[in-house]
């Protein structure tokens, strides 16, 4: 005689459960995402250190690039057109001191030194403007007064003060120099919505790297499909997708790496869809034996269930989709993938 | 005195080794598909990382991860393009021997609500006065549940080698 209990418990126990702990445990490590909120926060933070790191990466550059001191000096003191602006005369802080113009993108100046800036002569080939906040030192400002009192330049006066100061001063005003310099790239590049284009490309210049500039538009035409009009959202979602990308393109001018990442957000929801041609890469998911598999009109795909989002895989003409709904129902993300596969 | 349940990172990884085979199993046994029971596995383990209700005991969160497990188990299937890809007998015929097995997959075929006492009650070795505070149920519900349950299997395995 065989007592149920015993057959049950050893049918049980004969499951190994060792992989799947492994497999779990090491998905807990690394939880997707804590609630929704934080993972809206996290798409705008990333967004917000892709343009960051292009930006300490180019100011850095620059950095390394800056001329000496006694070369910048004679630069503003012989070129009248060399960029600096003159101070207002109304600036009522210590801190703010300097305007500087040189050739470049947009104009990022505080609505009181619009007038100044632009009656400074601009470059004949670009044009940009940008506003600085330094820290200037007692001696600096106490310049700054005394040449708006006299009705001289600020140009003027760092000549004079280069040709005055003795030599340990002579460093500190080029440490200042280098550091307003420095800060003002880092300023641009933060204010301006094209400055990680700007630097993308200046530094892809740099190192030698083929890219280009691609709108939606074109990359529609690469990809042979408009996403946007095609794909089914969620009602209430806005698209937040950039409209042009710096591309790295291969030896053959083709795309070294052609994701494009379309976002579309409702507050803390959000659809993520990447699309490729390397539909390659996109199988590889669909392909894989411990995922499940889908079938949407027909066509294979894997969809993932987490606790906070879904995770689609699906190629569809030639066009592979990494697709994540955050926050988004069921029904929802169907519409998205039949509308993908259709 | 009552003992406080701390939050901890390191508290909640010992809750998870202690109970993932509970919650493995019972998962399996719900979802009837190994893929199936790793996703509802994970599911009820990052919920449990991610909550900050405030547990009065252990026996509180074995209850909630068990009344998850079971949640997760049925959400699974919500979606009708959700498929299983290997069904379980395959997977698990190479690891259980015959006679188990047979006896395994006749508790599988009974309806979920029967599968679910009996599992907890012949597998976790659970009172029908734990089972009924863990799932919100009547001790008499868990009792007809278990019933029936036996009843089912009883007919299920006529012809087996007298297993009682």
């Amino acid at each position: 005689m065989k007592l149920f209990k015993d057959m049950y418990k050893r049918a049980n126990d004969a499951i190994s459960t060792d992989e799947a702990y492994n497999r779990i445990m090491l998905k807990l490590e690394k939880p997707p995402v804590n609630t929704k909120r934080r993972r809206a926060a996290e798409i705008a933070a990333l967004a917000a250190c892709f343009i960051f790191t292009f930006a300490a990466v180019n100011v850095y550059n620059r950095y390394k690039e800056l001329p000496k001191n006694s070369e910048i000096i004679a630069e503003h003191t012989q070129n009248p057109q060399s960029g600096i602006t003159k101070m207002p005369e109304n600036t009522d802080t210590a801190s703010e001191t300097d305007t500087v113009a040189e050739s470049g993108e947009a104009a990022v100046v505080p609505q009181d030194k619009k007038a100044d800036a632009a009656a400074v002569p601009k470059n004949t080939t670009t044009a940009k403007t940008e506003d600085v906040k330094t820290t200037a030192s007692p001696k600096a400002e106490k310049a700054t007064e005394e040449t708006a009192a006299a009705g001289k330049s600020v140009e003027e006066k760092v000549a004079a003060d280069a040709a005055a100061v003795p030599q340990e001063q002579h460093k500190e005003v080029a440490l200042q120099e280098k550091q307003q310099l420095t800060e003002i790239k880092l300023n641009s590049l933060n204010s301006s919505g094209g400055g990680a284009f700007a630097a993308a490309l200046r530094i892809a210049e740099e190192q030698d790297v083929q890219v280009r500039k691609v709108t939606k538009d074109e990359y529609y035409k690469y990809l042979g499909r408009n996403i946007e009009q095609e794909v089914i959202i969620p009602d209430g979602f806005a698209n937040t997708t950039q409209d042009m990308l710096v591309m790295e393109l291969d030896g053959e001018n083709n795309f070294a790496d052609d994701r494009w990442s379309f976002i579309f957000q409702n507050n803390e929801k959000a659809v993520e869809i990447i699309t490729t041609k390397d539909t390659e890469s996109v199988q590889m998911y669909i392909d894989r034996e411990d995922y499940l598999k889908s079938t949407v009109c027909g066509i294979d795909a894997v969809v993932l269930n987490d606790a906070a989002y879904y995770k689609a895989y699906i190629v569809s003409q030639d066009i592979g989709y990494m697709i994540t709904g955050y926050g988004i129902e069921m029904s929802d993300l169907e519409k998205l993938l039949v509308s993908v596969a259709e | 005195m009552e003992r406080v349940i701390p939050k901890t990172k390191e508290y909640k990884h010992q809750i998870i080794e202690k109970y993932f085979n509970m919650i493995y199993k019972l998962a399996v046994s719900q979802t009837k598909d190994i893929s199936h029971a790793e996703d509802v596995t994970s599911d009820v383990f990052l919920k449990y990382m991610q909550s900050e209700k405030e547990f009065e005991s252990e026996e509180h969160i074995k209850a909630w991860l068990i009344r998850v497990t079971i949640n997760c188990s049925k959400n699974i299937f919500s979606s009708s393009w959700f498929k299983k890809t290997v069904p379980l007998e395959e997977t698990l015929a190479a690891e259980m021997p015959e006679e188990e097995s047979d006896v395994y997959f006749a508790v599988l075929k009974l309806p979920q609500k029967y599968r679910t006492v009996i599992h907890l009650f012949y597998y976790e070795d659970l009172s029908v006065a734990q089972i009924a505070e863990y799932l919100k149920l009547n001790e008499s519900t868990v009792r007809t549940h278990l019933h029936r349950g036996r009843s089912l299997l009883k007919m299920s395995l006529e012809g087996e080698d007298e297993i009682v």
